[in-house]
Order: structure tokens, then sequence, then C-alpha cells
């Protein structure tokens, strides 16, 4: 008998020891998220040095001007790169600029805004660059690779964020009955630099430089006009090493790029192209126009052509939900009426830059198109280059200067069936 | 010559006889020690959960869910010693969102007189590699991969009249798995990796032979 209790005892045992198994199921979320950066006016107004020759680690914009290429480190500063032979471009010197995204050269002359501040540069030696002047209080707020930044007046402080890659571990139910959906804890950004046409062909007469498709700044006639999100400002440039703000014309919202054609300003923003007349440069006038779905689109224009590329993103933190990738063909011979051609696919296109119906478009990871637009109703391509994550060109004199997320590359299209690559600047490899 | 010839002739002869002979001693090895536990049951357990919100707010807490799942399996093996039995386990435990094949080296041993028509009692362990074979129906960026499958268990061996026992074994069973979705990109990486432990009770019904 007590063999027997004993016996259940031990089964009654068992099964109770089993009875509270738990699953144990965790979950590990690595995700790009964003860490704030504050940034106070004494740090940003006594930040401006010339230190020696530096690697690219995250290139931005690009502007070229004489034999002078200017990359810019993202909220860094410049690179000054010496681009007289295109196989063999020499890295001079690196102009520390905190905040800075855009950049424009006037003579001797560099323009670059740095958060709040728009600073005059003297660049005539380019391993000894002093500020010449400083407009202060400019800009209230900025956006660049999808990190918004604001400047709040009454503690005098820059809040930015940069990105960071975060890890969470964390126990989740074993077997959820609904499908769970994921939210990284921080912020979810859309890709890529603030989207631009590529403005090409622009006078480098003018002692001015070419920018690449992203630019925010354009110089025509001694004033540089620097779109932000939402307004358009204007320096006088009359003074080249003291620029004066002029005025500031208020445009909307989601103002991606500006392109100076003829004497009208092109602006791309997220819903559209705005077109504005510049015959009188100290006033500019709204003008017309062309609407299309939410989305980040360049703008470039030749031969009353303009070429407009549309990227949908896929969130709505940058340009809207948008949905189409494409390439937009725009008759603006009569600005007042834009008419709308022709509409091409793309993958995910960037900037884009045009030459003599040369065309290129950058794909982004996708890399780099070229295109016949010798007929603006049947666009040929011609070459894909896949190897590069592109977002920026400017074809210049038959060099191609295209940067992207892995450095600069420099092409010759002088024969644009065949591209040739002259010289490459890698992004220095986290280590 | 002729001797050689004969010689030969009666070599093959043997072999082949001696062949046939281990065959057929082989057969009957394995018709003799033939060994067959095959199983229903169920795995007992809770799907365990802790929430964030039950961290932040105590006040406000999910309740532990309990989960049954249902398994089947199959053992079959050969007695190589008294009454243990070496041996594969195949089965298929049915999780709620995943189904595991596991595939397991096997040993079960009977306890007591063989030949008895009471009870007796046997314990067995499995041990093997879960399989994910039945979750192909997932996205392109979904990566799930099999883990370890571990299963010890006693029980009881209830003869039927014949040479078959009717088994009742309760025991435990873990299987682990992991899943990796990838929905990021290149510059936005979103990674998620799941790791699965599943640790229930078996209790399981079947039949032996």
């Amino acid at each position: 008998m007590k063999k027997v209790i004993f016996r259940t005892l031990q089964w009654v045992a068992l099964v109770t020891a089993f009875a509270s198994c738990k699953d144990n199921c965790t979950q590990t979320v690595t995700y790009r998220g964003a860490e704030s950066v504050k940034v106070t006016l004494s740090e940003l107004r006594s930040g401006i040095k010339t230190l020696p020759a530096q690697a690219l680690e995250n290139p931005g914009k690009i502007y070229v001007k004489d034999n002078f290429l200017f990359i810019n480190e993202v909220k860094k500063g410049i690179h000054i790169i010496d681009n007289s032979n295109p196989s063999a471009p020499k890295a001079v010197s690196f102009i520390q600029i905190l905040g800075n995204i855009d950049i424009a050269v006037n003579g001797n002359i560099l323009y670059a805004d740095s958060y709040t501040d728009f600073v005059a540069l003297d660049i005539t030696n380019p391993n000894d660059v002093k500020e010449v002047s400083r407009n202060k209080d400019v800009f209230n707020n900025g956006q660049v690779d999808g990190i918004t930044w604001s400047y709040n007046a009454s503690d005098q402080t820059i809040y930015d964020s940069k990105y960071k890659l975060y890890t969470t571990t964390q126990e989740v139910a074993c077997e959820p009955q609904n499908p769970v959906y994921y939210y990284g804890g921080g912020i979810a950004f859309d890709q890529g630099l603030s989207s631009g046409g590529i403005k090409t062909g622009l006078p480098t007469a003018n002692g001015t430089g070419v920018s690449g498709s992203t630019a925010r700044f354009a110089i025509v006639d001694n004033r540089l006009y620097a779109v932000t999100q939402s307004d358009m400002k204007l320096f006088n440039l009359k003074n080249p090493s003291n620029p004066s703000q002029e005025g500031s014309i208020n445009l909307g919202f989601g103002i991606e790029t500006i392109f100076p054609y003829k004497n009208k300003l092109f602006l791309g923003t997220s819903t559209g192209v705005q077109i504005w007349d510049n015959a009188n440069p100290q006033k500019p006038t709204y003008l017309s126009r062309l609407d299309h779905a939410r989305a980040c689109d360049p703008v470039v224009v030749e031969n009353d052509i303009a070429y407009v590329t549309l990227r949908s993103v896929n969130n709505f933190t940058r340009c809207g939900a948008a949905s189409a990738n494409q390439l937009d063909v725009i008759d603006v011979s009569n600005p007042a009426s834009p008419i709308l051609k022709k509409t091409y696919p793309m993958d995910s296109p960037y900037g884009l830059g045009i030459d003599n119906k040369k065309l290129f478009i950058c794909e982004g990871t996708g890399g780099l198109k070229t295109f016949d637009a010798n007929d603006v109703m049947n666009i040929k391509q011609l070459q894909h280059f896949k190897e590069m994550n592109a977002f920026d060109v400017i074809p210049l004199n038959n060099t191609l200067m295209l940067i992207g997320k892995d450095g600069l590359y420099q092409y010759d299209y002088s024969n644009p069936n065949s591209l040739k690559l002259l010289s490459k600047i890698a992004v220095k490899t986290a280590s | 010559m002729k001797k050689i010839i004969t010689g030969m002739f009666l070599l093959v002869c043997t072999m082949a006889y001696s062949q046939e002979k281990t065959q057929n001693s082989f057969k009957r090895f394995v018709k003799e020690n033939y060994v067959n536990f095959t199983d229903i049951g169920g795995l007992f357990g809770k799907s365990y959960q802790i929430t964030p919100n039950a961290i932040q707010n105590p006040n406000y807490s999910y309740t532990v869910k309990a989960s049954t799942n249902f398994t089947i399996q199959t053992f079959n093996g050969l007695k190589v010693y008294k009454n243990l039995a070496v041996g594969a386990t195949v089965g298929v435990d049915w999780f709620s969102s995943y189904q595991i094949i596991p595939i397991s080296l096997g040993i079960r041993n009977t306890f007591g007189d063989i030949k008895t028509k009471k009870v007796k009692t046997f314990a067995g362990i499995d041990a093997g590699f879960g399989f994910m074979w039945l979750n192909d129906e997932i996205s392109p960026s979904n990566e799930i991969k099999g883990g370890l499958a571990i299963s010890p268990m006693v029980g009881l061996l209830i003869p039927t009249g014949g040479n078959a026992n009717f088994t009742l074994s309760v025991g435990y069973k873990h299987n682990r798995f992991k899943s990796k979705i990838d929905n990021g990109t290149l510059d936005y990486p979103y990674l998620i990796e799941n790791q699965y432990n599943f640790n229930r009770m078996a209790i399981r019904l079947g039949v032996n032979f």
C-alpha cells in the first residue's frame, strides 16, 4: 500500500513539475534611430577652421568652381578637392563648418550655411580659409538626410539629431494571435539627402560655380537665392565678402531645390514644380506650378524642357506617401503654363543632370543611368552602372561628377554611349 | 588449371552462401528486436509574455496565456542490449504559428520482464533537430531556422493481450528555433530576430510493439 502511495506521489510530482513549463521567446530588433544632438550658438560660431584634407565619411552635396570641387561632409564641413586633372583629383583641405549642407561660390568667396547662419568665406588660399562675414539667425530649421534640426531662440540652442544603430531585446509572446506590427522606438526616416534635380549648364561666367542637383543655393547676377523648407531667402552679393539679406519670400512647404534657368527660377517641391519669374531679381514673382502626386522631386531645365524625377518613399516623414517612381518631361516654353509631355518609369530616382541632351539619372542604390534625350518623346536608356549608390551628379564639360554614399566618381562622357571611369574617391569605410 | 577453376567456383559458392546466411540472420535480428512506439498527444504550457506595459504600469498587465498544442511522433528502433532500444524518432509538433518536424535519435528502455502481462514502465529520450519544413509560406524577407528538439519521457506500458502495449507517457518537450525578418534597406536597417524556446509538458497516448 505504501508503495502504491509513493508511486502515485511520484507521478503527481512529475506532472506538477512539467505543468509549470513556460515558453520563453525573445525578440531582438536592430534598427536605425536618431540620437539627439545639441549645439549652442557659441559652439557654432567658433567652429570654422581649416584642417588638413580628410577622408570622405558621409558626403553630401557637390559644387564645382573652376578647377576646384567642393564636397559637403554632411553637417561637418566642406572637402576642397583640386580637380584640375579629373583622372587624379587631389584633396587639398577640409573646412570645418558645423551644420553645413549647402555651398555656392562666387569669385573667391564661398557661401555656406551653418545651421542658423549664412557665412561667407574667403577661399583665395584653400589651405587657410577665412571667415569674412556672417549673417546670423537666417535659418530657423532645416532637413537633411531625413533629419530635421531646429533652432530654439529662447535658449540659443540648435536641436539636431543623428542616426544611430539601436539594438533592443525584449521578451515577447511566443504565439502571437494577430499579426504584429513593429515600430522601431526611434524615428523612421526617409532615405537620402533632400532630393534634388541636377542643375547643369549653369553659366560659370560671373565667377560662380556649378552646383549639384540637390542644391538649395543658387547664384544669379549678384544675388544668392537660398531656399529653406518654406521660404526663399535673398542675399545681395554686390559686396561679395559681405552679403546682405534682402528679404524672404514665403513659398509654401516642402521646398527642396532651386534651379535658375534664363530669367526664371524653377523650384522642386514635394508637391510639384513651381516656376517663378526672376525678371526683377530683387523680387521674384510667382508664375505657375505643375502639381503631381506627393513625391521627392528634383528638377532640371534645358532648352525649355524641364526634367523632373519623382521618387516614391515608403514613409511620410519627408516627401509624403508617393507611389510613383518616374521621370516627367515638361514643356516650359511658356513658363506661365507648363505642359507635361511624357512620363517614363524609373526605379528610385534621386538627382539628375542634363548636358546637351545627355541625361544622367541617379537611382540611389540602383546606381547611375544614362539616357539619350534628343527626342523628349522617346528618351532612350544608354547605360546602367549598378555598382555605386548614387544620389547627385554634375555633368560639366564632358566630365560627369557623381556623388554617392560610397564616394565620388568621375566619368568622361564625351562618348555618351560608353562612359569612361576617370577616378574615384572612396568613402572611408568604418573601421 | 582445372583445380584452380574448381577452387574459385567453390569459393564463390561459399561466399554467396555465407552472404545469404548473413542476410537472413540480419533480417531475423531485425524482426526479433524491432521496437516501435507511436504516440499522439498534447504539449501543455504557458505562452509567456512580459509586456513593456506590465513593467511600466504594474496595474495594467496581461495574463499569461495557457497554450496547448498537438503532437505526434513515431519511434522505430532495435533492441541492442537487454530491453534497451535505440532508433530514430520522427514527428510533428503543431504550434499555433509554426509547425516543427523534429528528427531525433532516440532510446527507449522498458523496465521489468518483457514477457509479463502486467503493467510495466518505460523511459526514453529523443534528442535531435527540429526542422521547419512546414513553414514555407513565408515572405522572402523572412528567414526561419530550426533548432534543438529534446524530449525525455517516462510512461506506462499496458498490455493489450497480444504482443503490443498501449502506452501512456508524461514528459518534457523542448523545441527551439529562430526567425529573422529583414524589413530594412541598406541605409535603413531594420532587422527583427526572434528566438523561440518552447518548454512544454508532453502527455502522450500510443501503442508499442
